[in-house]
């Protein structure tokens, strides 16, 4: 077994440096579970927003509590370059300024300039908390005009402002209860799995297989007495042994990610991840027949990994890309895990209605991949091997 | 001696070819993914568009219909409306065609088939109609005679709410993976760097071993490798900033050359920071590269590279580490000249990046000169 031996020896040095691309996942897939509520789904109607008081009378204070009530306050520093910044990332929907002397102004039924907002995208946010201002002010101004006083107006605008439309929720597929079981937070896990699995495999199994193979030490170990198919057969033993590895440790992190064990359907997401990493595999024996440099590795290690993350939609989610990339998508392995992880998770979403035909039918498109991808591995080998004879 | 040594160091650079060549195709190849993947993400995500709406009109409703024609007309049209039997309308939202269906019998009612900001903005507005009635109704039963003035105040467009612009710089975000990714260039100096102080130490390499027993001063021999490094590390960053402005046609603001200056100084910096790493310890190359690598990556996955809310999450969360974290100094550079007015972040964002190479290079030389060995 000294070629099994061997593989790992050169296997362990090369864990340190898979190691970023292990924390780098767990350190997205833990933020991503715990700040689902970025700027694709907001969670009813509520946004954060902001409000500065420089008139800071019962009026100006009264229409804080009533944004307050239909939104989160929160509260930023009154400083143009964090208020940007927090703009610009969304970290904030709307940032409000009541003007001093808004309650004079609104008493002798002046409406120009009460508030001023800061504004950085013509985004949802700001077309609906600012639409929510203006009614707020023309409803005052109304009952003002109709003959009431100004407290008085205020107490029946916001009367009239807290009535809410009847709003039916409609859903359509009966299958909804049975979605709402997979939670579409861990679903990213596995969304994001192809990224770690592509870039860790790289790193790891092209230099031990691009080592091996190198001439010298090739030449050495054809003159030994161990035969080319149990050379062969070692080499493969111990790359299954390291891909098996890698897919249990991820399966095992995904049940204490989750916090509990997989259910149902989810076990077509860990057969998926399976077929996925056999692709993955496939894609780095590949590489590495072209014996690339230990930066070179790096760096493609790279450019696959990120490349097919954002091509196919682990990173974007598939419904944001367009119609362009998703057509390149179809030529790429990640895309097919893809759409069936969204199957699984964001079924009645963004995913289609689960089917178990049509799960089969995207493993199976990725098990032809790892077909094509072997195919073209041998021919690169016997063409090398021809030439070198 | 030092143009002796500068010039063979420019044409070995030259020769590493897997570094230079990954240095110049790798922002090629992910600067097209990345304008591929976020063509049009910002229109489709953050960007205001009409919203598509389906009303069912069971019963004639003139006022309502009028009201419908007036808000989705125009360039600033808040909706785009289909007017459509029931059936056909929920068939609609079924295949999330429309974000909500409004039903005109008796009253208002609105039906969605989700959460999300687009229903809010349905809901608010059927909301706003249903009040504005009641105003009416509430004006009409106790101040009829105020009845048209009200109706007058409620039809005009208020302009109590001043818009504040506070850029005048691209605004779309997913540009922020632009600057991650020549981030990601010129701290990949840092392997360029490394092999520095690895072809000047002599237990590390053959080269290190001829260059400790030769006359010329560490200094002298160091100084000369850095400057080879940064000049190439210089032109890779321009072709990289040039291909990303001229090529995919990211907009980076109005400054294009202060984007060129910050570039390169985050290339010394990235340069200088392989030559620290590569000082270090007795580690082999390959180890040293890993760590490199890892430093590199780590940073630029703080900085967003792979998820874009990562540095605003730091900036709650440590906003220090974005002030010390090179990737992040470099895009927050780029962004500083994208957004604001001032110099004054940007300056300082450059001068922090300038700092940081200078500690680099020292702890480099300190570590690697008048290194003396007993045996090879």
């Amino acid at each position: 077994m000294q070629v099994f031996k061997a593989f790992n020896k050169i296997m362990i040095s090369r864990i340190p440096i898979a190691m970023i691309w292990i924390i780098i996942f767990l350190v997205i897939s833990i933020i991503t579970a715990n700040n689902s509520n970025d700027y694709t789904e907001f969670i009813d109607t509520k946004l954060d927003i902001c409000i500065f008081d420089e008139d800071n009378t019962p009026e100006s204070k009264a229409l804080k509590e009533f944004l307050g009530n239909k939104h989160n306050l929160i509260s930023l520093e009154n400083d143009k370059d964090t208020i940007l910044d927090a703009l610009y990332y969304e970290r904030v929907g709307y940032v409000l300024t009541i003007s001093k002397g808004y309650a004079e102004k609104l008493e002798s039924g002046e409406i120009n300039d009460l508030f001023t907002n800061y504004h950085v995208h013509d985004s949802y946010s700001s077309t609906l908390v600012g639409s929510l201002i203006d009614e707020y002010v023309n409803t005052v101004r109304s009952y003002q005009i109709s003959g009431e006083g100004l407290s008085e107006a205020i107490k029946n605008a916001e009367d009239t402002l807290s009535q809410e439309a009847d709003v039916k929720t409609q859903s359509f597929s009966e299958e909804s209860k049975e979605n709402a079981q997979y939670k579409s937070d861990f679903g990213y896990y596995f969304q994001y799995l192809p990224y770690v699995f592509i870039s860790v495999i790289i790193v790891v199994l092209c230099p031990i297989i691009t080592t091996l193979n190198n001439r010298e030490i090739k030449n050495r170990t054809n003159c030994s007495c161990i035969s080319s198919g149990s050379q062969s057969l070692q080499i493969f033993l111990g790359s299954i042994f390291f891909i098996v590895a890698v897919w249990l440790f991820f399966i095992i992190a995904g049940i204490f990610v989750k916090g509990g064990f997989y259910i149902k359907r989810e076990w077509f997401g860990v057969l998926n991840s399976f077929v996925f990493i056999l692709v993955a595999s496939a894609i780095a024996i590949l590489i590495s027949s072209f014996s690339p440099s230990s930066t070179g590795v790096n760096v493609i290690a790279n450019i696959v990994g990120l490349g097919m993350s954002f091509l196919c939609g682990i990173f974007v989610p598939q419904s944001l890309l367009g119609n362009g990339v998703l057509k390149i998508g179809k030529f790429l392995p990640a895309y097919w895990y893809v759409k069936a992880n969204d199957m699984i998770y964001f079924s009645g979403d963004v995913g289609e209605s689960f089917s178990l035909s049509k799960i089969f039918e995207y493993i199976g498109i990725q098990m032809v991949f790892v077909v094509v991808l072997f195919v073209l591995v041998m021919l690169i080998m016997k063409a090398k091997h021809d030439k070198a004879e | 001696m030092f143009w002796h040594n500068f010039k063979y160091e420019l044409i070995s650079g030259l020769r590493v070819k897997d570094v230079i060549i990954w240095l110049i195709i790798f922002p090629i190849i992910l600067g097209g993914f990345f304008k591929i993947a976020f063509n049009s993400i910002y229109e489709k995500t953050t960007e205001f568009s009409a919203i598509p709406i389906a009303v069912t009109e069971t019963e004639k409703n003139e006022v309502f219909h009028k009201v419908m024609s007036q808000i989705s007309e125009g360039d600033d049209a808040l909706f785009k409306v289909t007017y459509a039997e029931k059936n056909e309308a929920v068939k609609m939202l079924d295949k999330k065609e429309v974000y909500g269906i409004i039903f005109t019998d008796g009253g208002l009612s609105l039906s969605v088939s989700d959460n999300g900001i687009e229903q809010t903005i349905i809901k608010t507005f059927v909301e706003q109609y249903i009040r504005q009635e009641k105003i009416i109704k509430d004006t009409a039963m106790n101040h009829p005679d105020k009845l048209d003035e009200v109706i007058l105040s409620l039809g005009n467009n208020v302009s109590a709410n001043k818009n504040i612009p506070l850029t005048n710089g691209n605004t779309d975000y997913f540009i922020t993976f632009f600057y991650n990714l020549i981030a990601m260039v010129a701290l990949f100096g840092s392997i360029t760097g490394l092999h520095i102080s690895i072809s000047n130490q002599g237990n590390l390499s053959p080269l290190g071993a001829r260059k400790c027993c030769s006359p010329t001063p560490k200094s002298i021999s160091l100084l000369a490798g850095l400057m080879g490094s940064y000049i190439l590390q210089i032109i890779c960053i321009i072709i990289s900033i040039t291909y990303v402005a001229f090529v995919l046609k990211i907009d980076f603001g109005n400054r294009l050359p202060l984007v060129y200056i910050s570039g390169i100084i985050g290339s010394l910096m990235g340069v200088s920071l392989g030559f620290a790493v590569g000082s270090f310890g007795r580690m082999s190359t390959k180890a040293k590269e890993g760590v490199a690598m890892s430093v590199s990556m780590l940073s630029c996955f703080f900085s967003g590279l792979m998820e874009g809310d990562m540095k605003a999450i730091v900036a709650e969360k440590a906003p220090w580490f974005n002030e010390i974290n090179p990737a992040a100094l470099i895009s927050d550079a780029f962004y500083c000249l994208n957004i604001y007015d001032d110099y004054d972040r940007y300056i300082k964002k450059n001068i922090t990046m300038i700092i940081l190479a200078v500690i680099f290079v020292i702890i480099g030389f300190m570590l690697t000169r008048r290194r003396k060995y007993a045996s090879l």
